[in-house]
């Protein structure tokens, strides 16, 4: 997803290299019928963007998931979950 | 709730677009993630290092 959502960002003149965005994932393996599966991905995003750019990023990770190929893929059999930290920084 | 049976841990960094880095637990070396073929002409892009996508890595793990 975070491929999805440097496009996303990118489109709204947010750079997103170098070392300006990375992401956390957990993703809980259980086996509710004795066969494993994953049941849910939680996603941490962390953005550094410039100051002032707050409301473009916040709307980008509000849509982006509609536009992602994984996302999309398999959002009917596992639950996917995220959220994010943003810090601005002057250019 | 049951104890789950593993929590997959990944950290993922944006290298310069489309190209991305995941981290899987306590393995070194990392997966890179990128676009080519049918999805890079999708995208429009030409990336300067190519590499599988996502989607590609979802069917090789459904294969795997």
């Amino acid at each position: 997803m975070i491929g999805t959502l440097s496009g996303a960002l990118e489109a709204r003149k947010i750079p997103t290299y170098p070392d300006k965005m990375k992401a956390d994932a957990e993703g809980t393996i259980e086996a509710p019928g004795g066969v494993m599966k994953i049941t849910h991905i939680q996603i941490h995003f962390q953005l550094e963007i410039p100051t002032g750019k707050r409301p473009e990023a916040e709307r980008a990770l509000k849509v982006f998931e509609r536009n992602c190929p994984v996302a999309q893929t398999l959002k009917d059999s596992v639950q996917i979950d995220y959220d994010w930290e943003i810090e601005e920084q002057d250019a | 709730m049951a104890k789950p049976i593993e929590i997959s841990k990944i950290r993922i960094y944006q290298d310069q677009p489309p190209n991305r880095r995941a981290y899987i637990g306590n393995f070194e070396e990392p997966f890179h993630y990128g676009i080519h073929g049918g999805v890079k002409d999708f995208y429009k892009k030409e990336p300067e290092t190519e590499y599988p996508s996502t989607l590609d890595h979802i069917v090789a793990s459904a294969a795997g």
